[in-house]
C-alpha cells in the first residue's frame, strides 16, 4: 500500500458535464517526486488541487472514490490536519503571497493552524534557511524577483514540516536561471527531507532527472503512470511531444532507452559515430541590400521614472526579419517592446520606416505594429470572437472590417469557433484570438511579448508553425521569450538584452553558441560533435541520415 | 491586570461621557453618536467573524472593495462624484446585504486612509454600508433591475448617504445650534447631494449592465460550493 | 522613535485624546490635544506629517467659517456685513477654533499612526478577528496591483486603437468602460486565487495563534498612567464646569484662568514625552533578526 494513493477518483467541477477526473487510480511511495504531464485542460491540475483538498473543499463540484495520504482518505481529515500534512505551490508568485513582509509571510500558515508561538520562530528560521532566502526575511514581497518570491511561497509551504508538498507549475513564469534555483530547490527538499514531491509542470527539460514516478494525463484520465525510465522507454507517440529535447532525439535515432540526465546523454552520443559530414544547417549568407531599415534606433533611452530601463540602445530591424529577445527579468525586453509599438515615451532617435516615432500619431503605430501582450485574457471583452477581432479592425480604421476579419479567422484557423464567446476558449484558442485581434489590421510588424508561457508542447508546434507562415508572408515579427528552442525554431536573428543594452545581436551561430545559458538543449548536448545542431530536427536529421553506427 | 486597567479605562471615559451629556449636549452627540456607530460597526465585524463567510468570500469582498476605493480616489478631485455609491450598491445587490454592507464599510475606511482620516469616518463607513445593505435588501425581491430603476435608487442612496453626513456636519459644526439653521444646511447641502446622486446615476447608466453582467457570472462559480461540503467539519 | 508599545496603547491614547478633542469647544482642551500630537510628530520625525496637516486644516477652516456665516449669525463683536450676513468676531474665532480641532485631529491620527506597529497589530488582530484582518490586509496588498493592471491595460488598448485622453467625452467614456471592465473580470478571477493560496495554508481551519506576540511592558505601563491621570484631571475640569466654553454667550471666560487647566496642559505632554524618552528599548531577539 503506498504512500499517497488514489482509487477510482472523479470529480467534477461544479456546472460542468464533462468530468475533470475520470477514475483515477494509482499509487506513490512515501518520498517519491511524481512528475505530472498532460496537456493544457487535462486535468493534472485538477488531480494536484485533489490531493492539496481544495479540490472539493474550495472548489465544491462532486466527487468520489478515495484520495489517502499515508493510510488516511483525506475526505477524514480535518481542514487543520490536511494544511500542515500537504502544503501547495501555485503557479504565479504573486497571486500566492499575502503579506507584505518575508518572514511574516512564511508565518502565516503556521498561525493559521494554531502552531505554539515559539515553535512558529523556530521553524520559520528554518525554513527560511533551507530555501536559502534568510538575509530576504526582512524585505518587502514587492521588492522581490519572481524567483524570489515563488522561494518564499515554497518556504511558506516548507514551514510545516508537511509530508508532501503539491507545486502546479512552479517555474512557468519564471526566467530559466530562476527556473534552475527552484528545480534545484525541489530537487534538494526531496533528498534531504523525504518529503513527497507532486510536481506538475510544462518545462519538463530538468525534471525528468529527478523524478521517480511520471504520470501523463490525457482527458481526466491518467494514462501512463510509472517509472520515469519506463515512460522514456515508451513507444507511445503522443508522450513523445513531452519528453525533454535529448530524449526526443534518441528516440529518433532508434535508441530504446534515451537516458535522462545531460551527462550520460552526451556520453551516449559520443559512442554514436556519425558518417555524416554535412553540416546540419547551412548559414545563408546575409543579404545586403540598400533597402532602409523598417525600425532603427539610435541611443534610445526609456524608463520608468527616475530608473533607466533601455540604455542607449542602438540597433536596426530589416522587414521580413524575425527577431527573438532574450535576456533575463529585468533586462528590459518588454521596455522595448512597447517602445516599438510607440507605448512608451523615450529620448534617442527611434525612427519607423524613416520618421521619428514621436511624429507618428497613436492610431498609425497601431495600425502598423500590433502589440500582443502575455495575457491573452487583456483582449477578451466582446461577445463572440468576430466582434473581437472588429473590435480592433474598426477602431484602427481598416477598410472593409468584415472582410479583412474573415481573412484573419481563416488564417488563424478560427473561423468554425468565429460565433462562440471567447472567455469559453481554452488557452490556446484564446492566444490565436489575441493574436487575431492583433492581426485584424494587417499590421507590417507583429510583437509578441512571451507568447511561450505557460503553454503546452503541442500548442508550441503549432504556434511556432503559425509564426513562421506570418513571416513568410511578409510580417516582421518580434518575441521575447525565454523558451530558446522555440525562438530557434521560429526566428533567424537573436538579441540579447542585458540591463536595458543589446548585448548580443547576430544569426544563431553567433549568439546562442557563444553563450552559457541562452541556448538550446540540442546544441549543449551535440556541441562536441557538431557545434552547427540547434534544433531538434536538425539533430534528428543529422543523426539518422547517412550511416550513423554505435 | 490588564482587564482591571481596561475596565478602569472603560468607566472612567464612559462617566466623562454621561458628565459631559449633563452639560454640553452638542458636543456630547458628536461623541456618542460616534462611539455609538462605532459600536455597530464592531458589532457587525464580530458578527462577520462568527458568520460562516468563508476565505473565498473574504477574497472577494476585499477585492471588490479595493476596487471601489481605488474608484473613490480615482474621483476624489471632482466635487462629491463617488463611485462608491453605485458600486456598493451593485455588490449588495449581486452578493447579498451583508457582503454589500461590507464592502461599503471596508471601502470607506481604506479610501480614507489615502483621503484623510477624521471623526467622519465612522459615518462614511456606516452610511455606504447602509448602501450596500438596503440594496442587497432589494435584490432578494428582485435579482435584476432595469439599469434605470437601478439608477434611481443609487440617487436614492446618494441622497440618503448625504442625509446621514449633512447630519453628522450640522452637528459638529455648527455653533451655535439652532434648528432653523439646522434645516436650512439641509436644504443647501441638498445641491450638493445632487451631484453626487448626478452622478451615481451617471455611473448606473453607463456601467450597470456590463458589471452586473461579471459579478454575476462570477458569483454562480462561488455560489454552488457553500451548499454542499463532503464533511461537516469542514468550512470551505 | 521605536515602535515598541503593545498594539492596545495607541488605541488607548486616540480614545482618549478624541474624547478630550470633540467634547468641549475651550481653547485649552484643543490646545492640549495639539501639544499631544505635536510633541510626538516632532519628536519622532513626523515632520512632514505637520505641514501635510495644515494643507489639509486651513481649507477646513475656511469651509466651517462660510458655513457658519451662511447659516448662523449670532455674536455680539460685529466686523463686517458681506451680502447682508453679519461676520463676527465670535463666528471667525469658532471657525479658527474648529480648524484647529480638525487640524489637530489629523495630526492625532498621524501621531498614533507613528506608534503602532503594522506587523505586531496584524498578529494582535489577526488571532482574535482573523477574517476581518485578512479582508483589509487583502484589500491593501490589492490595490497598488490594480493601479498597475489598470496602466498596463490602458496600454494594450491603446494598441488596439482605443483612444483614452485625445478622445472626446462620449469616446473616452466608453474607453474607460473597456478598461474597467475587464480590469473588474481579471481581479476577480485572481481573487478567487489568493482565496485558493489561504486555504491550502490552513486559514480559518482553527483558532489561530500569535506569531509575534507583544506584552505590555513599563514604558506601556508608564503612558497608561499618565493617560489615566490626565483624564481623571479632565472629569475634575468637567465637573467644574470649567470645560463649557461658548463665546457667543460669553460662557467659561471667567473659568479660564482655572488652575486645573495648568495642570491639565502638563500633564497632556507626559504621555508623548514618556514614549520619547523611554523609547529606546533593547530589541526583542525575533526584531534584532528580521528588521533591516
Amino acid at each position: 500500500m503506498g504512500y499517497l494513493t488514489a482509487e477510482h477518483l472523479c470529480y467534477t467541477y461544479p456546472e460542468q458535464k464533462r468530468p475533470a477526473l475520470d477514475d483515477l487510480t494509482f499509487s506513490l511511495e512515501r518520498g517519491e517526486i511524481l512528475l505530472l504531464l498532460g496537456r493544457s485542460g487535462s486535468g493534472k491540475s485538477t488531480l494536484g488541487k485533489a490531493i492539496a483538498g481544495t479540490v472539493p473543499y474550495f472548489y465544491g463540484g462532486t466527487v468520489s472514490g478515495q484520495v489517502c495520504i499515508g493510510g488516511t482518505p483525506l475526505d477524514q481529515m480535518e481542514h487543520n490536519r490536511r494544511s500542515q500534512t500537504v502544503g501547495m505551490v501555485f503557479q504565479y508568485p504573486e497571486k500566492q503571497l499575502i503579506l507584505n513582509k518575508v518572514h511574516r509571510e512564511v508565518a502565516f500558515g503556521l498561525e493559521n493552524t494554531g502552531v505554539p508561538e515559539k515553535t512558529i520562530r523556530r521553524r520559520v528560521f528554518e525554513a527560511m534557511q533551507f530555501a536559502g532566502i534568510t538575509p530576504l526575511a526582512g524585505r518587502e514581497i514587492d521588492s522581490l524577483s519572481g524567483g524570489q518570491k515563488q522561494k518564499v511561497a515554497i518556504a511558506s509551504a516548507l514551514a510545516f514540516f508537511p509530508e508532501c508538498i503539491v507545486l502546479d507549475e512552479p517555474i512557468s513564469q519564471l526566467d530559466p536561471l530562476a527556473a534552475e534555483e527552484i528545480l534545484n530547490l525541489i530537487r534538494k527538499i526531496n533528498e534531504e527531507l523525504g518529503i513527497t514531491i507532486v510536481l506538475i509542470e510544462q518545462r519538463t527539460g530538468r525534471c525528468f532527472e529527478f523524478a521517480d514516478k511520471v504520470g501523463f494525463m490525457e482527458g481526466g484520465r491518467l494514462a501512463f503512470f510509472g517509472g520515469t525510465q519506463e515512460f522514456l522507454a515508451s513507444p507511445e507517440s503522443r508522450y513523445e511531444p513531452f519528453f525533454p529535447e535529448p530524449a526526443r532525439l534518441f528516440r529518433r535515432m532508434g535508441i530504446a532507452q534515451p537516458p535522462a540526465g545531460m551527462k550520460a546523454a552526451r556520453a551516449l552520443l559520443g559512442t554514436v559515430e556519425c558518417k555524416n559530414t554535412v553540416s546540419a544547417a547551412p548559414v545563408p549568407p546575409q543579404e545586403k541590400t540598400d533597402e532602409k531599415p523598417l525600425f532603427s534606433l539610435e541611443g534610445v533611452s526609456c524608463g520608468y521614472g527616475r530608473q533607466t530601463v533601455l540604455n542607449r540602445f542602438t540597433a536596426s530591424i530589416r522587414k521580413g526579419e524575425c527577431i527573438s529577445l532574450l535576456g533575463a527579468n529585468g533586462a528590459g525586453k518588454t521596455t522595448l517592446l512597447k517602445t516599438l509599438a510607440g507605448l512608451k515615451d523615450y529620448q534617442g532617435s527611434l525612427r519607423l520606416k524613416g520618421i521619428e516615432l514621436k511624429k507618428w500619431k497613436r492610431k498609425e503605430i497601431a495600425g502598423t505594429v500590433g502589440y500582443v501582450s502575455q495575457n491573452p485574457d487583456d483582449y477578451l471583452t466582446q461577445d463572440t470572437v468576430r466582434e473581437e477581432l472588429l473590435f480592433t479592425a474598426r477602431h484602427l480604421g481598416v477598410e472593409e472590417p468584415e472582410q479583412a476579419v474573415d481573412r484573419t479567422l481563416r488564417f488563424l484557423e478560427l473561423t468554425d469557433l468565429a460565433a462562440r464567446n471567447p472567455k469559453d476558449l481554452s488557452g490556446g484558442q484564446k492566444q490565436r484570438v489575441a493574436i487575431g485581434s492583433a492581426l485584424a489590421a494587417s499590421p507590417e510588424v507583429l510583437v509578441l511579448d512571451e507568447p511561450t508561457r505557460g503553454i503546452d508542447v503541442p500548442l508550441k508546434q503549432s504556434l511556432a508553425g503559425l509564426l513562421k507562415q506570418l513571416n513568410q508572408s511578409g510580417v516582421t515579427i518580434l518575441l521575447v521569450t525565454h523558451d530558446v528552442e522555440f525562438a530557434c525554431v521560429v526566428s533567424d536573428r537573436f538579441w540579447i538584452l542585458y540591463q536595458g543594452e543589446l548585448l548580443a545581436d547576430g544569426p544563431r551561430d553567433e549568439v546562442l553558441s557563444g553563450s552559457l545559458y541562452y541556448t538550446t538543449s540540442i546544441h549543449k548536448l551535440c556541441q562536441a560533435q557538431n557545434p552547427a545542431l540547434f534544433t531538434l530536427e536538425e539533430a534528428a536529421r543529422y543523426y539518422t541520415e547517412g550511416e550513423a553506427s554505435r | 491586570m490588564k482587564r482591571v486597567c481596561i475596565t478602569a479605562a472603560a468607566v472612567l471615559l464612559v462617566g466623562g461621557l454621561m458628565l459631559l451629556a449633563a452639560s454640553d449636549w452638542q458636543n456630547a452627540f458628536t461623541l456618542v453618536s460616534l462611539v455609538v456607530l462605532a459600536g455597530v460597526l464592531a458589532l457587525s465585524f464580530f458578527y462577520f467573524e462568527a458568520s460562516v463567510i468563508g476565505t473565498k468570500q473574504i477574497a472577494l469582498i476585499s477585492t471588490l472593495s479595493a476596487f471601489t476605493a481605488m474608484s473613490r480616489v480615482v474621483f476624489a478631485p471632482l466635487p462629491n462624484i463617488q463611485p462608491v455609491t453605485f458600486l456598493t450598491a451593485l455588490c449588495g445587490l449581486v452578493l447579498g446585504p451583508f457582503p454589500g454592507f461590507l464592502v461599503g464599510c471596508t471601502s470607506a475606511f481604506v479610501s480614507n486612509v489615502f483621503l484623510g482620516q477624521g471623526p467622519w469616518t465612522p459615518w462614511q463607513m456606516f452610511g455606504w454600508g447602509m448602501t450596500g445593505l438596503l440594496c442587497g435588501l432589494w435584490g432578494k425581491r428582485n435579482a435584476k433591475p432595469s439599469p434605470v430603476a437601478f439608477g434611481l435608487s443609487c440617487v436614492g442612496f446618494s441622497l440618503l448617504f448625504g442625509w446621514i453626513m449633512n447630519l453628522w456636519q450640522a452637528v459638529t459644526y455648527l455653533r451655535p445650534f439652532t434648528w432653523p439653521a439646522f434645516l436650512l444646511t439641509y436644504v443647501t447641502s441638498l445641491l450638493f447631494d445632487l451631484m453626487h446622486a448626478t452622478g451615481s446615476f451617471l455611473f448606473a447608466v453607463i456601467f450597470y449592465e456590463k458589471f452586473h453582467k461579471i459579478l454575476h457570472r462570477y458569483k454562480r462559480r462561488m455560489a454552488v460550493t457553500v451548499l454542499k461540503p463532503l464533511s461537516p467539519k469542514e468550512e470551505p | 522613535m521605536k515602535k515598541s508599545l503593545h498594539i492596545l496603547t495607541p488605541v488607548f491614547l486616540l480614545a482618549l485624546s478624541l474624547f478630550f478633542l470633540f467634547s468641549s469647544d475651550h481653547p485649552f482642551a484643543i490646545c492640549g490635544s495639539l501639544l499631544f500630537s505635536v510633541l510626538l510628530l516632532a519628536g519622532g520625525k513626523g515632520r512632514k506629517k505637520l505641514r501635510q496637516g495644515l494643507w489639509f486644516a486651513l481649507p477646513m477652516t475656511l469651509f466651517i467659517l462660510l458655513f457658519n456665516l451662511v447659516f448662523v449669525s449670532s455674536g455680539v463683536t460685529e466686523l463686517a456685513v458681506v451680502f447682508g450676513k453679519r461676520v463676527t468676531l465670535e463666528s471667525i474665532l469658532y471657525a479658527v477654533f474648529m480648524g484647529a480641532k480638525l487640524l489637530a485631529a489629523a495630526y492625532l491620527f498621524f501621531a498614533v499612526g507613528s506608534l503602532v506597529d503594522g506587523d505586531r497589530a496584524v498578529s494582535y488582530f489577526g488571532s482574535r478577528l482573523p477574517k476581518s484582518t485578512l479582508t483589509f490586509l487583502l484589500i491593501f496588498r490589492l490595490i497598488p496591483r490594480f493601479i498597475e493592471s489598470f496602466f498596463h491595460l490602458k496600454e494594450v488598448y491603446t494598441t488596439r486603437g482605443v483612444e483614452f485622453d485625445e478622445a472626446p467625452f462620449r469616446e473616452k467614456v466608453k474607453s474607460y468602460r473597456i478598461v474597467l471592465s475587464v480590469l473588474l473580470e481579471q481581479s476577480l478571477e485572481s481573487s478567487f486565487e489568493i482565496g485558493e493560496a489561504a486555504y491550502t495554508r490552513g486559514f480559518l481551519s482553527t483558532k489561530r495563534s500569535v506569531y509575534e506576540r507583544g506584552r505590555p511592558a513599563l514604558q506601556d505601563w508608564l503612558v497608561f498612567s499618565a493617560a489615566l491621570l490626565l483624564l481623571a484631571v479632565y472629569i475634575l475640569l468637567l465637573i467644574r464646569g470649567s470645560i463649557s466654553f461658548n463665546l457667543y454667550f460669553g460662557d467659561g471666560l471667567e473659568r479660564l484662568s482655572d488652575p486645573l487647566w495648568m495642570l491639565y496642559l502638563v500633564l497632556c505632554t507626559a504621555p508623548a514625552v514618556l514614549i520619547l524618552l523611554t523609547g529606546r528599548k533593547p530589541r526583542e531577539s525575533s526584531e534584532v533578526l528580521w528588521d533591516i
